[in-house]
């Protein structure tokens, strides 16, 4: 075998020579070009480095493979070997293994050459480097990387599957044509695989299927070598279907690589995960906290549970002692979706209406052959919900709300429209809601009902109470009004009460928050706080709150008034424990007396209100969402849809690592409620 | 005494064309056995096949001992001089020696040379613009060089011209010959071997149709010129075959004794002349028999 082997090396010199002067002259040969025409040197070496790094070497291992393997299926070759008392089996495998030989050479000097010449291409490829901001430079990691390594550790296998069709075909460029799209397919697999890895490392492990994938695709190609030499070698007559065995070998990592790949997709895609029930995310970003509210009733059905989508497109509701309860039941799947069509299936949208009761809007994948469907669900998270109909179109939009009514929001360039859904009306239909944003947004807030209007000093404001008769309260000092909503208000809502604030501030003094109740006194608040108020944030219950500088403005659901906090000392005394912060965090929940911060992290917080002392401290399991959602910025989940790591109730937090949910009560008591 | 070839069966197809059907055949040790058939009969592919180059649809074969498995062992034993040699074109002869010497176990460089010297084959020369006589000789050197128990010569004289095929099979093949090698041998000259050929084989319509010892052909075969009666019938069984005719004269070849005389007192024959029948003219007569009675299967 050795000296078959020998013999093959001597057949490739001439092209392994030519191959290796092309590689090691192409690169003077493009910076000179480069050069010539005003640009630096190195433009054109690394552009020679980057396409014989992508490109060039595997079409040379694919050029070595093809060639060796026509030319030895050539009469002449056959006439002047096989009279050899050599197998035919040890033949081809000895004339790969030279070819392999020569392409790992050509590689390494290749490999040694750019390491030498190019600091470019060394830290791009070989290197770690510091991420960049650019997100060309970032995908570098994620992306290229794994697709020059893995394509450098598939030039054998582009020869080897290259060699094995040209030796079928008898044809060097049928075959390498094969060949090249066949172990290309599975190379971009691969590497798009560990990229999404990279991304979604929770969701979509990958390392471990490339490496069967790639070790299954080297044996199938091996395999059909050891086949086809004997077939092909002595000619034996076989059955078309050990042809098609034969050609599935080869296609093996192309198509196993394609399915991994696809499947991870639509992990990621469709993967279990906390379904988000904000309704207004994507269309007010600039909404403030309370605002985006739902009614108490909603609220408070929110609270009790979690809504989780199932890998299956289902929608369960999970409550803090473990309970699952199907909402909407999983979506019956053929196989071929349960690989591809999971990516355009599932919930796609969920809200929580002024009854307390849920929408959810799924899609359907390809049903009795149409389109991708897409399927309404409105019922009470005590039982299943009921299939309502069918939504009008193909597209898809998430809910939104307007006050308290559920529907979709469409806009052009000069209309904006609201469709409301309800399951009394009798037809569905879209009302215009002005035709720029400051009209928009200010036609939004008065259709949210109990919206008052300062007046035109600022010194006073009017509204129209829920129960319909008017109040008008002279406020402490003049409100400062942003220019965006001309003055408008809408109440605050709490679980008990409502009222209305304003940030008030007489001219050279410090501000305050002007509370308006429904009876009509009026008192101030938080002295000091200039930033305006209600602004920022709302919690799940219901509790709003700011955060100016390191102080905390937090009023509870119930609507009872924090006293400011300094956050300060409490970071401070984070660092001394040794605790990581970052001073990156979320208000979870907000009492009169205490306020529970979720460190991003992942440690449970409660700190006392006032002076910030910690109380306690609970370290949460790992979670990869965590993990992903506080990789560096440009490696997150930019390709990918992001996803709630957690979610509050009512007695605790519920927190998704990725592939579990467990819920810690507000005393830091941690479950596992299983797999999600 | 045991065979140094055994046939059983073999049948190859290429396509939907059946080229051996079923050849049946076993060779003596030390016997030099002539394959005789006409063009596309299938002498290569049994040739290749015997030699483990080529896969038998079925069938059984043994030779030297040996049955082909696909691991080539067969043809560490068994020479083979191809129709039309090939050797790797960037190699000198004497590269193309020194490559087999790597691979035979047996290979005997010294013999090689020897063998050139006497062919007269520059060893030296590239392959490339070697001559055909020149290939010939330096596939003979090959197939001989690594001492085999079986050689294999398909069509070794072609296209080479007098002086060379006196060279291949004159000098060489006469000195194998009581050497003990077992030699099967395609020829279309096989007058050419005449005297070294023990047995001939006949290969016609995918089958040995027919094995004849060549001393009695050449001591029995007779030409017979007769004048035959209307509804003259030779007889069954009998063998012999027409080879012209003329009014009521006839020529007929008879290849052994028996049939001669049998065909002789058949009714409504009459002798008139009998004289012996050259080698080269029986083989052909052979030939064609063999072809007409496949005809005749066949129709």
């Amino acid at each position: 075998m050795l000296e078959i082997a020998k013999l093959q090396l001597r057949k490739n010199r001439l092209i392994f020579v030519g191959m290796a002067l092309t590689i090691a002259g192409s690169i003077p040969f493009s910076g000179a070009i480069a050069l010539i025409n005003g640009h630096p040197v190195f433009y054109g070496v690394d552009s020679a480095l980057y396409f014989w790094s992508f490109i060039g070497l595997p079409f040379v291992a694919v050029l070595l493979g093809s060639s060796s393997g026509a030319a030895n299926a050539a009469d002449p070759l056959i006439s002047a070997e096989e009279l050899l008392p050599v197998s035919n089996r040890d033949a081809v495998f000895a004339a790969v293994g030279a070819s392999i030989l020569h392409i790992a050479a050509l590689a390494g000097l290749f490999l040694v050459l750019a390491f030498l010449v190019s600091a470019q291409w060394r830290h791009s490829l070989v290197i770690m480097v510091p991420h960049s901001a650019s997100w060309l430079k970032a995908a570098e990691e994620p992306i290229v990387r794994p697709l020059f390594w893995i394509s450098v550790f598939a030039l054998p296998l582009f020869t080897a599957a290259s060699y094995c069709l040209a030796y079928w075909t008898r044809n060097g460029i049928v075959g390498g044509s094969l060949a090249l799209a066949a172990v290309g397919i599975t190379v971009v697999g691969l590497a798009a695989g560990m990229a999404m890895q990279m991304f979604q490392p929770y969701r979509a492990p990958f390392a471990g299927k490339a490496g069967l994938i790639f070790i299954g695709s080297a044996a199938a190609i091996l395999w059909a070598l050891s086949d086809s030499a004997r077939w092909f070698g002595r000619n034996e007559n076989r059955r078309w279907t050990r042809g098609l065995l034969l050609a599935g070998a080869v296609a093996f990592g192309a198509t196993a690589s394609s399915m991994a790949l696809a499947m991870n997709w639509s992990r990621v895609n469709s993967g279990a995960s906390i379904v988000d029930t904000t309704p207004h995310r994507w269309y007010w970003s600039n909404r403030q906290g309370h605002e985006a509210l739902g009614s108490t009733a909603a609220r408070r059905a929110a609270v009790a549970g979690v809504l989780l989508k199932t890998l299956k497109g289902g929608v369960e509701f999970v409550l803090p002692d473990g309970e699952r309860r199907v909402l909407v039941p999983a979506v019956g799947r053929s196989l071929l979706s349960g690989v591809a069509g999971d990516a355009f299936g599932g919930v796609r949208s969920a809200v929580w209406d002024k009854y307390g009761k849920l929408w959810v809007l799924r899609a359907v994948p390809g049903l009795e052959g149409r389109g991708t469907q897409y399927h309404w669900w409105y019922g009470d998270a005590g039982d299943t919900l009921k299939f309502h109909s069918p939504a009008a179109g193909t597209w898809w939009r998430p809910f939104a709300t307007i006050g308290d009514e559920v529907g979709f929001v469409s806009w052009s360039s000069k209309y904006r429209e609201f469709m409301r859904v309800d399951v009394n009306l009798p037809k569905l239909s879209w009302q215009s809601m002005g035709s720029d944003e400051p009209l928009f947004i200010r036609n939004e807030m008065l259709r949210q009902r109990n919206a008052g209007r300062l007046s035109k000093d600022g010194q006073a404001f009017s509204a129209i109470l829920p129960d319909g008769t008017k109040q008008e309260w002279r406020l402490p000092a003049p409100a400062v009004v942003p220019e965006r909503n001309e003055g408008v208000r809408i109440l605050v809502r709490a679980l008990d009460r409502s009222f209305y604030a304003i940030s008030v501030r007489r001219p050279g003094a410090v501000g305050s928050i002007a509370i308006l109740e429904l009876d009509g006194s009026v008192r101030t608040v938080w002295e000091g706080n200039d930033a305006g108020w209600p602004s920022g944030h709302a919690t799940r219950r219901g509790g709003l709150y700011s955060v100016v500088g390191a102080s905390l403005y937090a009023m509870t659901a119930e609507g009872d008034f924090v006293s400011k906090t300094n956050f300060s000392p409490t970071f401070q005394r984070l660092s001394k424990s040794g605790i990581k912060h970052g001073r990156a965090y979320e208000i979870l929940r907000i009492d009169s007396d205490r306020v529970v911060v979720l460190l991003y992290s992942g440690s449970l917080l409660t700190i006392r209100v006032g002076d910030g002392k910690i109380l306690s401290t609970v370290d949460l399991p790992e979670s990869g969402l965590l993990a992903d959602y506080f990789r560096p910025h440009e490696k997150r989940s930019a390709l990918f849809i992001e996803e709630l790591g957690w979610e509050t109730s009512e007695t605790g937090l519920f927190w998704h690592t990725g592939n579990r949910l467990h819920f810690v009560d507000w005393n830091g008591t941690i479950r596992d409620l299983g797999k999600a | 005494m045991s065979n140094a070839i055994e046939i059983e069966g073999v049948v190859r197809r290429f396509g939907k064309r059946e080229v051996l059907r079923g050849v049946t055949a076993s060779a003596e040790k030390g016997k030099v056995i002539g394959l005789i058939g006409r063009n596309g009969e299938g002498k290569s592919t049994l040739f290749k096949i015997l030699l483990d180059m080529l896969a038998a649809d079925s069938g059984k074969i043994k030779i030297a001992g040996l049955s082909p498995d696909g691991s080539g062992k067969i043809r560490q034993k068994v020479g083979y001089m191809p129709e039309r040699p090939e050797f790797h074109r960037f190699m000198s002869i004497e590269e193309a020696f020194a490559l087999r010497g790597r691979f035979f176990e047996k290979w005997d460089r010294r013999r090689a040379e020897a063998l050139a010297r006497r062919l007269e084959l520059d060893i030296k020369a590239p392959v490339t613009g070697a001559s055909k006589g020149m290939l010939g000789k330096a596939a003979m050197i090959c197939a001989l060089a690594h001492n085999p128990e079986v050689l294999l010569l398909d069509e070794p004289t072609s296209g080479l011209d007098p002086i060379v095929r006196d060279g291949v099979l004159g000098e060489v093949i006469h000195e194998l010959h009581g050497t003990g090698k077992t030699i099967l041998v395609s020829n279309h000259r096989m007058e050419e071997m005449g005297a070294l050929i023990d047995e001939v084989w006949v290969l016609a319509g995918g089958r040995i149709a027919a094995v004849h010892e060549v001393e009695r052909l050449r001591t029995e075969a007779v030409r017979i010129v007769a004048r035959t009666k209307s509804g003259a019938y030779p007889g069954t069984g009998i063998n012999v075959v027409e080879m012209a005719s003329e009014g009521p004269i006839t020529e007929w070849a008879a290849f052994d004794v028996e049939s001669a005389e049998r065909f002789t007192k058949a009714w409504g024959i009459e002798a008139i002349e009998r004289a012996p029948l050259p080698l080269e003219t029986t083989l052909k007569l052979l030939l064609k028999d063999a072809s007409n009675e496949t005809e005749a299967q066949n129709a």
